[in-house]
């Protein structure tokens, strides 16, 4: 059955649409951050070689911790909330994985197959895990190849994050993905409707600033509740364990705890409702 | 109608209904081997339900509905004792008919040959490479036939089997079918808004 799941996924034009967006998204996105903005910040693509250092604070290609944040898989450059392609990219996968099945029918000749509902929800779990990995090892590989090569195209800069720090960023990069993903499926189990999966999709990644927005406005402050929602604690995993915000491992054991909440309840439905 | 439990396919009392509306009431009626037995009756009488019933897709309100003996849930192998044809087969139109089979012969655990032989006897290995979106319904419904008889099963269960099938077709429909009741002790079900079918030893409940 987990075969038949990776085979679906395979074979499926959204599962590459999916990739390709995310990719290319993050491709853009790290080009910009990483080699664009501190190379305006410095002055080399201004034709006066004028600075702009002060207009974009933050923006030092030699600096560790900029280095460090811009090997998030989210390309993110470490901001905190950020919805970019990579991360919708990442939701998408598990949504679509779940809800093709529905709008196709395809989940009749799965449980015709395999009448065990909950042997179901693992197997798709499986699979898209596998595909969310793979996406994450792609992400991962963008990002470090575009710090690395910037770093070492530019003469002021060079490499300030170990290898053991890239790695351990670009694995908690993976996983954060894959938990991504994982809240796709689980959504997608839920509502069934591509439709609707995008709409609560859409909901949880832009309603998530706003909340946090009016909560901090509202409180006078950020209160912590609002550092546990999911897109949040994605961008917290693969932080510097060093940086201010949620712990990364703390960030990993909640979100963890959430997707298998979401997951659970897309279970108990999936063995409740009639296909 | 009595029911004999022996039967491959038995149904007992069968109830179902949607937030108080019954959609099958007291629908009791058996298969028995080497037949292919009809089910008749007008669009929304619940003939479908009472497949979906039968192999586990919707929840029984009361009654029992057993296939071999068991219910479909409790089949140590499903796949290889029944085949099945719903909802035309739930194919995705963005993947080639050999996909599809492939998908499916993972599924139930059948070899990967199993697909091409399958597609080579409902005559479809000639465009098996082509998308299922560019396929006629006919088309269609002699690969649903296909993903069902993958797990050689001993029990088919057909939803409309004929539906978008031309007079050759139904014929090399009723033919196949018969055929598969006769040999050995199998049996099929197959519900139908209209007796399409005048000739076959077929049985009509």
């Amino acid at each position: 059955m987990f075969r038949s799941e990776i085979l679906k996924a395979a074979s499926l034009t959204s599962t590459r649409v999916v990739f390709g967006v995310g990719v290319l998204g993050l491709l853009a996105t790290q080009i910009l951050l990483v080699t664009l903005l501190p190379a305006l910040a410095s002055g080399a693509l201004r034709p006066q070689g004028e600075n702009l250092g002060s207009e974009l604070p933050g923006v030092d290609l030699s600096s560790g911790s900029f280095q460090y944040s811009a090997l998030s898989v989210f390309g993110d450059g470490g901001s905190s909330g950020s919805l970019g392609l990579a991360v919708l990219g990442a939701l998408a996968l598990g949504l679509l994985v779940a809800t093709t099945d529905y709008r196709f029918g395809g989940i009749v000749g799965t449980a015709l197959a395999e009448p065990r509902r909950l042997r179901i929800l693992l197997d798709k779990v499986a699979a898209t895990g596998v595909f969310a990995a793979l996406l994450g090892v792609v992400y991962a590989v963008i990002s470090v190849v575009v710090v690395v090569g910037t770093v070492q195209l530019s003469p002021a800069a060079r490499l300030r994050v170990s290898g053991l720090d890239i790695l351990s960023t670009s694995a908690r990069g993976v996983v954060a993905v894959v938990l991504l993903s994982l809240l796709g499926l689980g959504v997608g189990l839920l509502v069934r409707s591509q439709l609707a999966g995008f709409l609560t999709l859409g909901a949880i990644v832009v309603g998530e600033p706003l909340v946090q927005g009016m909560a901090g406005l509202l409180a006078g402050g950020a209160p912590g509740w609002t550092q546990l929602l999911p897109v949040t604690l994605s961008h917290a995993i693969v932080r510097s364990f060093s940086a201010s915000g949620t712990n990364p491992g703390v960030a990993l054991l909640v979100l963890g705890v959430e997707v298998a909440a979401v997951l659970a309840a897309a279970g108990v439905a999936l063995r409740r409702r009639d296909l | 109608m009595t029911t004999n439990q022996d039967d491959p396919i038995a149904i007992a009392h069968l109830h179902k209904e949607f937030r108080g509306h019954a959609a099958v009431d007291d629908i009791s009626f058996t298969v028995p081997r080497g037949r292919v037995v009809g089910l008749l009756g007008p669009n929304g009488a619940g003939k479908t339900t009472t497949m979906r019933m039968l192999l586990g897709l919707a929840g029984i309100t009361r009654g029992t509905a057993t296939v071999l003996g068991r219910p479909y849930g409790e089949l140590t192998s499903p796949a290889r004792s029944v085949g099945a044809v719903l909802d035309a087969g739930g194919l995705h139109p963005g993947r080639t008919g050999r996909q599809h089979l492939l998908i499916a012969a993972a599924a139930v655990g059948a070899p990967r040959s199993k697909a091409d032989e399958l597609l080579d006897e409902v005559g479809l290995a000639s465009g098996a490479h082509r998308k299922i979106g560019t396929w006629s319904l006919g088309m269609r419904q002699r690969l649903a036939l296909a993903t069902a008889l993958l797990g050689d099963p001993r029990v088919l269960v057909l939803d409309e089997p004929a539906n978008g099938l031309d007079p050759v077709g139904t014929r090399w429909l009723r033919d196949r079918l018969a055929s598969f009741a006769l040999a050995g002790d199998r049996c099929c079900c197959r519900p139908t808004s209209w007796r399409r079918w005048p000739r076959s030893p077929t049985t009509s409940s």
